[in-house]
Formats: C-alpha cells, structure tokens, sequence
C-alpha cells in the first residue's frame, strides 16, 4: 500500500503528539497540527488522503473545517475522534460527509483500521472511475468521481 | 436558561475535559506498552509488572469512559428533546451510574430487553429522576444480594417500567411498602405524571407515566 498521506488535527497537545507517535509505530507517518485555524493553512499548501479531526477546538471548529474541507478537495476523507459525542453532531458530521465518527479514547487498532478504510475507498473509487475511463465511458467515470468526492461538480 | 439546563451543560462541558484526560492517560500508557517489547535489556519479570499494570490501567481507563459518556448524555438529558425520553434506554443510564450506590447495599439492577419500546413526552432526566426514586425505594426495603430485574413494558396501557426481585423469599410482601416510598410526602421524587404501584406479577412493582 502506497504511504498514506494523514493529518491529524487536535487541540490537545500531549494527546495529538503521542497518537502521532503510536501511528508512526504502526507504519503511518502523520502531520499534526493543533487548531481549526492550522489545518486550513496547511490545506492551502498540502492534499492529504485522510484527517482525523476532533470538534471542539478554539476558533474554527472541527465540524467548520469538515465543512471547508468537503467544499474545497471533497477528496479527502474525514474520521471524527472527539471527546463531545452528542448525537447531534455525529448526525452533522456525517451529513457534511464525514467517513467515520469515533468517540475519545478510541483503541488505536480501531482507528488505524478506520484511517485504512478511509484511504482504501478513496483508492478504490479512483480505480473504478479509471476503468470506465479506460474503457471511454468518460461520462460514467465523471459521474463517478463526482459521487465519490473525487472530483468538484462545479468545475466540469 | 433553567437550573437544570445550567447544571446539565457544566456537567456535559467538565466531562469533555474528562474525557480528553482519558484519552492522554490511554495513548500515553499504550505507547509505553507499544515500546516495551523493543527494551531489551528489561528482565522478564520486570516487564511481566509493567504489562500487568498496564493492563490494569487500560480497563480503568475503559471503565473511566464508560462513566464520562454516559455522565455526559446524563447532563445533556436536561435539554429540552423533542422525541421525548425512551425508558430502556433511561434506566440503562441511571443503573450504571448509581451502580456503586447499590453494590453498597449488594443489590444489582439488571435492565432487561424490552419486547416493545417505550417512550414518553417527557424530559430524560425526569425519567430518570422516576427510576432513580423507585430504585431507592427497592434500596430500603429489599435484602441484601437481591436482584431486581428492570424491563420497559406498558402497565395498563400506559408506557412504564416494571421491577421485579424474582428470588427473595416472600417478596410480594415487599410491593406495598415499596410503592410507599414514593407516595404520600415522598411523591415529590415522581414527576407529576408518573406513578408507582404494586405489579401484577408477585415481587413486583410497576412505574408508569400518563
């Protein structure tokens, strides 16, 4: 499996910092910034494949950063790992387009095999839209691309 | 804002901090367990002790979240909810928070599945506040290592909860003074619409809300 580009997003420090690490040990190699405010300066320069966000942080929220993010590389696959779980805003989150919503503390085994998931549907989306595409069908390819959030409808 | 809305909100926010501290203690404990195997010059016995109290940490901190999550439903159990309160899903709640108050008496609350859902148009914490009451009532009348088995069904026609101590001997005799407990002066502890009476079944009494 080619390097999965993540980035993982979380106010608090110590907690970020060593999930980080505990994801290197696993083989994944993170980014890790710790504001609303940072990922979206980081996502002006850098495309990840997977973010794991947490909400509630000062300024920008979680679910406002999930907004800009579907909006802006709809490609990027969302996982939700907060300590505010309400009802509520897993609803939000998942209408927004969130891939998958886990609540603090969550056992690391299952996140990182939410985070392969998440990348493996991004791939796995591409590969069924290149196939069309391969096989001229490049309306269905498109159709595809802009189901999955592969591709932004708007820019045709 | 009302006081219990007040109160529901700093108990929903402190347990978000909580929640977090658990969060630190459980990926800082893993990452040590994750790097443990990599120390070689660590005797065996020494790393069976760090293992061992590793894993004693890992389930206080499950059982740790199991109380913030549902301390934090708990607190958002005050706000106002259209949907009305489901009374499985309430006394659930309520039974594993107070569980430490009942192992004092050595009574256990089991809630069993409901056959049907019941549901009221009534605040969470209202409902609970009813099953709360009616668990206290079974506190001081029933004998030590009692059991009492909660199920959601409707009495009368109306959507309750039962509870029943299948093994205590003579335990029909109990319903009365159970049911007592919160009538008369104690009828406070029951929203206005709810009520406690004998059950139909021996050793039982029935809660149920208008």
């Amino acid at each position: 499996m080619k390097k999965i580009k993540l980035l993982l997003v979380d106010d608090e420090e110590q907690f970020v910092t060593t999930l980080a690490e505990r994801l290197e040990l696993r083989g994944l190699k993170p980014d890790v910034v710790l504001s609303g405010e940072a990922a979206m300066e980081y996502l002006n320069k850098t495309t990840p494949d997977v973010i794991v966000l947490d909400i509630k942080m000062p300024g920008i929220d979680g679910i406002e950063v999930l907004r800009r993010v579907k909006k802006s590389k709809p490609d990027i696959q969302v996982i939700i790992l907060t300590g505010h779980g309400t009802d509520k805003h897993k609803e939000e989150a998942t209408k927004i387009g969130a891939f998958e919503y886990h609540k603090k503390p969550v056992e690391i085994d299952t996140l990182v095999f939410s985070i392969k998931n998440a990348y493996q549907k991004k791939v796995e989306s591409v590969m069924v839209a290149a196939t069309f595409a391969q096989a001229g069908a490049f309306e269905a390819a498109e159709e595809i691309m802009v189901d999955e959030g592969l591709k932004d409808k708007r820019k045709g | 804002m009302k006081e219990t809305e007040f109160l529901g909100r700093v108990t929903a926010i402190v347990m978000h901090d909580l929640q977090n501290v658990l969060a630190i203690i459980k990926e800082a404990s893993g990452l040590i367990d994750d790097l443990l195997p990599m120390s070689k010059g660590l005797e065996p016995k020494r790393r069976d002790q760090f293992q061992h109290n590793l894993g004693h940490i890992k389930e206080q901190v499950d059982r740790g979240a199991k109380f913030t999550e549902l301390l934090n439903s708990f607190g958002h159990s005050m706000e106002d909810c259209p949907e009305g309160a489901d009374l499985e899903s309430c006394a659930r709640q309520i039974a594993f928070l107070s569980q430490r108050f009942a192992r004092m008496k050595r009574i256990e609350f089991l809630v069993d599945p409901a056959e049907e859902r019941q549901r009221v148009p009534h605040p969470r914490f209202q409902v609970m506040m009813a099953v709360f009451a009616v668990m206290e009532a079974c506190l001081q009348e029933l004998p030590a290592l009692s059991k009492v088995h909660i199920r959601a069904e409707a009495v009368n026609h109306a959507p309750g909860l039962c509870f029943h101590w299948p093994d205590v001997l003579h335990g029909e005799d109990l319903a009365l003074p159970i049911a007592a407990h919160t009538q008369g002066q104690n009828a406070g502890n029951l929203p206005p619409n709810a009520k406690v009476t004998s059950g139909e079944r021996n050793a039982s009494v029935c809660l149920s809300f208008a």
